[in-house]
């Protein structure tokens, strides 16, 4: 196996301009947040982002300029509101939105994991939403009389992950709230680990194997202020510090201290 | 002596008194953490709790919740399963009762929860579906708690996120969406819920201190109201006990 370990600049030069980026974890759990920082100090942009619950580290990125196109189900603060820069920038039509339901992205995620162009499935009949996405069809059911949706095989450039511990060959262990994450490592073309911890040998079974993944990244506190199970909790202050602010006018103000930060 | 209750909280206790024992419930966020956590310590141990985080837990949060991902949700939860495996659930038809919220409702019990004006040039982009959509389609009985407002309760919704009853009557049957629909509203002002064969919405009750005059006018269309409307029953001593215990900043029921 090759050691895959390198620093978060190196990773980072992974992602170029134009590719679907996918962000493992979800709305405020688990999200690589130092790799968000160091891809916004580096400026990769015209990014389609492939969230499966978009939340903080996303509204970042959109709010930064980085991101063209948004392919998501969700894209708010949960329990703190709206995002304000989705919001804000999607409302004006200044981000292209590729809507989704969390059924879809698991389908479409599931028809690349079975090299298919498509997963049918019951989900979006009777909704608007076959009326935003024209290029989603219809496909009749070749044993009865059903028709499901045809939800598009879904394939990102990169992934990037969060785990709490990694070995240098990209084993990694998650530690529950598990989401598309495996999806995500095998559907993508190039896969980066950051994890709490980088050890020699994991004493625990990896939820992700490391066959998969390109480059694996130590970052502590990686996920923060968003939650890593079981090593730090939420930091909901920083989360409603964040929407006040935005409220308030001072996106840019934030995004320089949020990127000057060390950690 | 009457509690002293706020309206969150009577909204979270008639939202839990939804949940029956045994029940599959698709949990997802916000006030429904809240409901299921007093439903499993008062009228229903035996319900179980999926999130789309993958998360299955049996017993309630050791500790309060803001998101569904929060650690306390975690420990000791039956599994960790991924989204896939519950989306499985919902679609094989194994969740009994799923929740949701709406920034718009028809009285068919239509959602949106995606835009406000027109999809193309809309006035605001909410935050999208979620899981709404595919909980809306799949589950036994849908469970919507949300504002009561003339702007929220309208004739008809900008954009369907999430199918109610369609146009009325068997809708669903004909266009073959498997879940039951919309069981009932828990809105701030009263709940509701959705006539046998019309398949409309009407009040079955008002919150103490609303009148069913303000809950009409409240509503876009000409509300139907039950025969029998009353009083939403106030929660319990026992129920706001319980309740606090697990929002002690009261975050949620301020």
């Amino acid at each position: 196996m090759i050691n895959k370990v390198t620093t978060l600049t190196e990773a980072v030069k992974l992602v170029r301009e134009g590719d679907t980026l996918a962000l493992g974890g979800m709305t405020l759990y688990r999200r690589p947040v130092a790799f968000v920082r160091e891809l916004i100090r580096q400026g990769t942009g015209d990014l389609t982002l492939l969230a499966f619950t978009a939340s903080f580290a996303s509204d970042l990125l959109v709010g930064a300029g980085l991101v063209s196109r948004v392919r998501s189900c969700y894209f708010g603060m949960e329990a703190f509101g709206l995002a304000p820069m989705f919001t804000k920038l999607a409302t004006a039509g200044e981000v292209k939105v590729i809507e989704e339901t969390e059924a879809s992205i698991a389908f479409g995620l599931r028809a690349t994991l079975a090299g298919v162009g498509f997963m049918p499935g019951q989900g979006w009949l009777e909704t608007d939403l076959l009326k935003v996405r024209p290029d989603v069809r219809l496909v009749d059911d070749p044993y009865s009389d059903r028709r499901y949706v045809a939800f598009p095989a879904i394939k990102p450039d990169v992934a990037v992950i969060h785990a709490r511990l990694a070995d240098p060959y990209g084993n990694a262990v998650l530690g529950g709230n598990l989401a598309v994450d495996w999806e995500l490592t095998m559907s993508s073309d190039r896969v980066i680990i950051t994890a709490e911890r980088v050890v020699d040998k994991l004493e625990e079974r990896a939820d992700i194997v490391g066959l998969r993944v390109t480059a694996v990244v130590e970052a502590p506190g990686g996920a923060k202020p968003t939650s890593c199970y079981p090593d730090y909790p939420l930091d909901s202050a920083e989360i409603l510090r964040y929407v006040e602010t935005c409220a308030g006018g001072g996106f840019a103000e934030y995004l320089t201290e949020f990127t000057n930060n060390s950690d | 002596m009457p509690l002293n209750y706020t309206m969150p909280e009577l909204m979270v206790v008639a939202a839990s008194r939804e949940i029956c024992d045994g029940d599959v419930v698709f949990v997802g966020m916000r006030l429904p953490l809240l409901a299921f956590q007093l439903a499993k310590e008062t009228h229903a141990p035996n319900a179980v709790g999926l999130f789309e985080s993958g998360v299955l837990r049996a017993s309630p949060a050791p500790a309060p919740l803001f998101t569904m991902c929060d650690l306390p949700n975690l420990y000791q939860a039956i599994a960790c399963t991924e989204m896939q495996d519950v989306m499985a659930f919902l679609q094989a038809g194994h969740v009994t009762l799923g929740f949701i919220g709406g920034a718009q409702i028809d009285r068919y019990g239509n959602l949106n929860t995606s835009y406000i004006g027109d999809a193309a040039n809309p006035t605001t982009r909410l935050p999208g579906s979620g899981g709404a959509g595919d909980i809306a389609a799949h589950a036994g009985r849908l469970l919507i708690v949300m504002a009561h407002q003339r702007r929220r309760f309208v004739e008809r919704v900008d954009y369907i996120t999430s199918p109610g009853f369609g146009e009325g009557g068997n809708w669903r049957e004909r266009v073959g969406l498997r879940g039951g629909g919309p069981s009932a509203v828990i809105t701030t002002l009263g709940i509701l819920r959705f006539q046998e064969e019309s398949k409309e919405m009407y009040l079955v009750s008002y919150h103490p201190g609303v009148t069913v005059e303000e809950i009409k006018a409240n509503t876009g269309w000409d509300l139907l109201v039950a025969d029998d409307v009353c009083e939403t029953p106030p929660p319990t001593a026992e129920e706001l006990s319980i309740l606090r215990r697990h929002d002690p900043q009261r975050f949620w029921t301020k």
